[in-house]
Order: structure tokens, then C-alpha cells, then sequence
């Protein structure tokens, strides 16, 4: 089954949320991926300081992003100062109604430059779309399913790049796209992408 | 100020300011100078009289390698127990100030998932001993026997000191990674209740030790607090007294002279084998459980120093023995995230999506991928899991 990405045919930059970022190291092809994006891919300063911090418990995804912003193939970015406001407000208020630092700068910065946000974290694609209804959310099944990717790979790799953000990053897939990515993994596999609702991994009980 | 923080009073603002600078040891002559401000401007800021502009704001958090987010969301929980500890002498050692930031925290953490998720922690501490004139030890022997009928204990050895702690009687117990010499922490605040950390990276009788000199702190001397470390040890009152209360609650006489009758009936000397055995009973180390022997007259005083000088009692020795080593095993609190509580309460708030995954990874200071394992078992409702209603 083929997946109609919201991302085919985007040519405007993207701007990309820690979420994104771990799943796209976890894959282990983030390099490859990222070179046959036709877009530009942004990430903004606080997304990398907010890795960084988490680099103390020895993930590496920092050292990885950076790697990839000095191989061009992503860019990290300052907030403009036309995304201050909106990103400090982001961040304010109760907690219920905010966000973290990473997904703040994401949401404000696409918004501010009138580019697409990749999020695949839920609560900041809820505030996102409620509060900026203009705004592209895409995710991280997204960028995978781009027509220059799905035809480069071969399908092997395509389920091996899904395979490894499912079970390394324990990716979060949204509705929509559930079907297409369980559509790439034999069932042997499912199992363990624990993160993909239960009804795809776990037969129901006969009788 | 600008209108993206009006949900936020100046003077609120100004504190966690504070709390957050002092937090990293800067002075506000030093962090003045970080952000090219002059040091009444910042105390101005911190006192709230003074607005703190957007981008001040923004370099303030970077200064001090905080998440803009903690310091402004509006029910961001801001416990400070640091000036408590700025008082011990003991605070300067190297570790200790990282171990009681991390305990500082580690609380506000949980105080702000238990107030987002509308749950009331229960403490259930009986009252406090105070420290009568006489022999401490005694009291100590006696208080630790009453906490455990008020525990309900009889006289059975404790299988997870830990969960007591925390499920009997509603201490906040943390583990997280600490300097080598840093064994653990304790508070307490009659808000929060008490507070232990313990040093994850410790074998696991060490820790059971830990915890249980802590508990003699929460039983007597409870509003002082205490930092355990190596080294040479503070004599007062308080510390003699946790130091009896630690095995005489995890290996009451009684018990003790039983169960040393039951094991070593028939032999003319304590074996390694003996040793061993008894120390799995209770829970507790080879050396623990051999001093305490030692203190209760069943085995000549010197004993343990001899078996040290004469090869030790070894891992593979308990291994041969029991069939494995409970200290090898990683410890559920190596691998924990702060303590089973807090897990727990975490994967709530983001199953509920009252928090983002940046917001509690910055909550509980971890990094992404150990976020998202906290959702793991978190069941979507497939094959008719149980709704629980309350």
C-alpha cells in the first residue's frame, strides 16, 4: 500500500523537533536519508542544547546531529527574533498548555518563517495544530515516505531504516500512517516495535 | 514584561531565577557578568522589581544550563533544600553539592507529577523519637523493634527495604548515579516529607545499609539532615544512634540469635558458609551481618577483620553457596530513572499528555530514549485491558 506523504513534492524547508532527530540517528541511515531530501532541513539551537543535556546519560544523538550539520546536511539554527515571542509564550503558562524548550523553538521558528515543523512528539503536535492552524505538522513517517527516498531504497533497507527508529528510538507512528509502516515489516519483526499499537504485534486470544 | 510570561509573577519568576542560579554555584557577580548585565540589575530582576526582558531571559537560561520551559511553566515545582545543606561542613566535599542538587531535583519533579496528576502522596511516618540522655545504642535497639511491630514486620527479615520505605510508609527513596563516596542523602520538610537518595552506583547491601541509617534519621533527629558519606564519620548523638538503628532493624536479636542457633547448630566455628547463608536471610552484606555477630556476642569481636585478612567472604564464594549473587544483579534502581514512584507518575503525565517529552525529559533529567521507555506496558486497550475507575 502506498503512503501519499504530506511532505512528497515539499520543496520549502523543513524545521525538525528533537523527536525527529532521535528517530533519524536511531535509524542508523541519517545520513543517507538526509541527502536525498529535495528540502533543506533546519534545526533550531534549542533542539541541540536540549540533546546535549541528555548527552550526559550517554546517548549520543548531540555529537550525532552536530556531525550532520558539519556534513550540510542539516542546518542548526538560531531563533529569529520574530520567533521570540511566540516561543517564549509556548513555553509559559501551565503545564498542560506548554511545551518543552526543543519543541517550542520547532513549532515557533516554522511558524515565524512560514516552513513545515516535523514532530512526532503528541502533545506538541496538539498545541501545535490548535494554535497555529496554519501551520504543516508533519512527522518523521513523513520524511521516510517521501517519493526520493521510497524510490531510492530498496524495500529491504526501507524496513530496516523503520525497523531500527521502531526498536532503538521506539518511534511513535500516528493513525494514518500505521498501516503503511506495519505494511513494511514481517510480522517476525512487529514484535518487537513495541512502540506501534498492541493490536498489530499481539494476536488477539482464539475465542 | 513582555506579554509571552504574564502568567508568571516577577517576584515568582525572580525567584526561580535564583534558585536556579544558585543551583550551578554561580554567584550574581558572576552571572552578571555572563549576561554583560550590572549585579544590581540581576538583583533587581531576582528581587522582581525589575522586568527581565525576553532576551535576557533566554541567556539567563543558558547561563545556567536551564530549560526555559521548567523555569516558566506555572506549576514547575521549585523545592530548595540546598541552603539546609550549605550549612554541614560536609557540603564542600567533592559530590556533595552534585548529590544534593540532583536530590533537590529529583523531589520537585515528583511534588510537580503528584500536583499535575492530582494525587495526594500519603506520609505515614510515625512520630518522631527524640533523643533521650543515655545510651544512645539502647535507644536506638528499642526504637527500631517499635517501628517494626508499628510496620507490622514481626520478626521476618525485610525483602525490599526500599519498597517499605517508599509503599509503608510514604518516604520519598531515590537512586541515581553518585560520586564513589557519596552513599546517600537525607532530608526532611514537613511539605514534602522525607527524602533519601541513594547512590546507585553501590552494591546493593550497600545501599540496603544506606537506606536503613537513613530510616534511623527519620525516626529520631528528623529535622536535620544528614549526608553519608566515607570518610572519617561525625561522632555525634544522631549518627551513633542511625548507626545501631541501621542493623538492629534489619536484624533484630532476637531473630538473630534464632536463626544463628538454627544455622550454626553443631559447628564449632563460623564458616563462610554460615556467614553467607545468614546474610542472604536478612537482606544485608557479609561484613554487615558478621559485625552485628560480632556486637551481639555470637561471634568473637575481630571476626570479620579476620576473614578480610584471610581472603574475605568473595562473590564466588556466595555464588557457590546460593546459586547466584544478589549484588551482581543490576539493581532495579541502577537502571531507574529516579525511583519506581516517579517512573510510574512520569509515563502518567505522558500518557495523559499533561507533559511533552521535552518536558519530562528535562524533569527528570534523562534524555529522550529513556523517556520513551517509560511508556513501554503502558497497555492501548487491545485484547480488553481493564479500565480502572475511581
Amino acid at each position: 500500500m502506498a503512503l501519499i506523504s504530506c511532505l512528497s513534492e515539499h520543496q520549502s524547508p523543513v524545521v525538525l523537533d528533537s523527536s525527529v532527530v532521535v528517530n533519524l540517528n536511531a535509524t542508523g541511515a541519517a545520513s543517507q536519508l538526509l541527502s536525498l531530501m529535495p528540502m533543506e532541513v533546519h534545526v533550531p539551537y534549542p533542539v541541540l542544547r536540549e540533546l546535549e543535556r541528555g548527552g550526559a546519560r550517554g546517548h549520543q544523538d548531540a555529537t550525532l546531529l552536530t556531525g550532520l550539520a558539519e556534513s550540510k546536511l542539516v542546518q542548526i539554527v538560531e531563533l529569529p527574533e520574530a520567533a521570540t515571542s511566540t516561543y517564549l509564550r509556548l513555553m509559559s503558562g501551565s503545564s498542560r498548555n506548554s511545551l518543552g524548550d526543543g519543541e517550542a523553538a520547532t513549532i515557533a521558528l516554522a511558524n515565524a518563517a512560514n516552513v513545515s515543523a516535523v514532530i512526532d512528539e503528541k502533545k506538541a503536535r496538539r498545541i501545535g495544530r490548535e494554535q497555529f492552524p496554519q501551520l504543516l505538522i508533519a512527522s518523521t513517517v513523513d520524511l521516510l515516505a517521501i517519493p526520493e527516498i521510497v524510490g531510492s531504497l530498496k524495500e529491504a533497507e526501507l524496513s530496516g531504516v523503520l525497523f531500527n527508529a521502531l526498536t532503538s528510538a521506539r518511534m511513535q507512528v500516528h493513525e494514518p500512517y500505521v498501516e503503511w509502516v506495519v505494511g513494511q515489516l514481517d510480522d517476525a519483526l512487529l514484535e518487537q516495535c513495541t512502540s506501534l499499537p498492541s493490536r498489530f504485534r499481539i494476536p488477539l486470544a482464539a475465542g | 514584561m513582555s506579554n509571552s510570561l504574564d502568567s508568571l509573577s516577577p517576584k515568582e519568576l525572580g525567584l526561580r531565577l535564583r534558585i536556579s542560579r544558585e543551583a550551578v554555584g554561580l554567584t550574581q557577580a558572576e552571572a552578571a557578568d555572563r549576561l554583560f548585565i550590572s549585579r544590581t540589575t540581576l538583583v533587581a530582576i531576582e528581587q522582581g522589581k525589575r522586568t527581565v526582558k525576553d532576551s535576557e531571559l533566554i541567556r539567563l537560561c543558558d547561563a545556567y544550563g536551564v530549560s526555559l520551559n521548567t523555569l516558566l511553566r506555572k506549576e514547575a515545582v521549585h523545592v530548595d533544600l540546598l541552603p539546609r545543606f550549605r550549612k554541614m561542613p560536609e557540603q564542600e566535599s567533592s559530590g556533595i553539592a552534585e548529590a544534593v542538587a540532583i536530590l533537590n531535583d529529583l523531589v520537585s519533579a515528583e511534588v510537580e507529577l503528584e500536583q499535575l496528576l492530582g494525587i495526594e502522596r500519603v506520609s505515614r511516618l510515625p512520630p518522631e523519637r527524640s533523643l533521650l540522655p543515655g545510651d544512645v545504642r539502647k535507644q536506638a535497639e528499642e526504637d527500631a523493634q517499635d517501628l517494626r511491630k508499628f510496620l507490622g514486620l514481626g520478626k521476618s527479615p525485610i525483602i525490599d527495604l526500599f519498597a517499605l520505605l517508599d509503599l509503608e510508609l510514604g518516604v520519598r527513596v531515590y537512586f541515581h548515579p553518585l560520586s564513589q563516596k557519596v552513599s546517600g542523602l537525607f532530608a526532611y520538610d514537613e511539605s514534602l516529607g522525607a527524602c533519601i537518595l541513594i547512590n546507585s552506583n553501590h552494591r546493593w547491601e550497600r545501599q540496603v545499609q544506606t537506606g536503613a541509617h537513613e530510616l534511623g534519621h527519620v525516626v529520631s533527629a528528623r529535622q536535620d539532615i544528614d549526608i553519608n558519606q566515607e570518610g572519617p564519620h561525625e561522632n555525634s548523638r544522631k549518627e551513633r544512634y542511625a548507626n545501631a538503628f541501621a542493623p538492629a532493624f534489619l536484624m533484630p536479636t532476637r531473630t538473630v540469635m534464632q536463626k544463628f542457633n538454627e544455622i550454626c547448630a553443631g559447628s564449632k566455628r563460623l564458616t563462610r558458609r554460615h556467614v553467607i547463608v545468614l546474610a542472604h536471610y536478612f537482606g544485608v552484606s557479609r561484613e554487615g551481618l558478621v559485625r552485628r555477630l560480632e556486637e551481639l556476642g555470637l561471634a568473637p569481636e575481630g571476626t570479620w577483620d579476620w576473614f578480610e585478612k584471610n581472603g574475605g567472604i568473595t562473590d564466588k564464594q556466595t555464588a557457590d553457596v546460593l546459586g547466584f549473587v544478589r549484588g551482581d544483579l543490576a539493581s532495579f534502581a541502577y537502571k531507574s530513572k529516579g525511583s519506581l514512584r516517579l517512573e510510574m507518575l512520569a509515563a502518567q503525565a505522558l500518557d495523559r499528555e499533561l507533559l511533552s517529552e521535552g518536558q519530562v525529559a528535562s524533569l527528570l533529567g534523562i534524555d529522550r530514549l529513556e523517556v520513551r521507555e517509560l511508556c513501554d506496558y503502558l497497555e492501548d486497550g487491545h485484547n480488553g485491558t481493564h479500565q480502572l475507575s475511581f
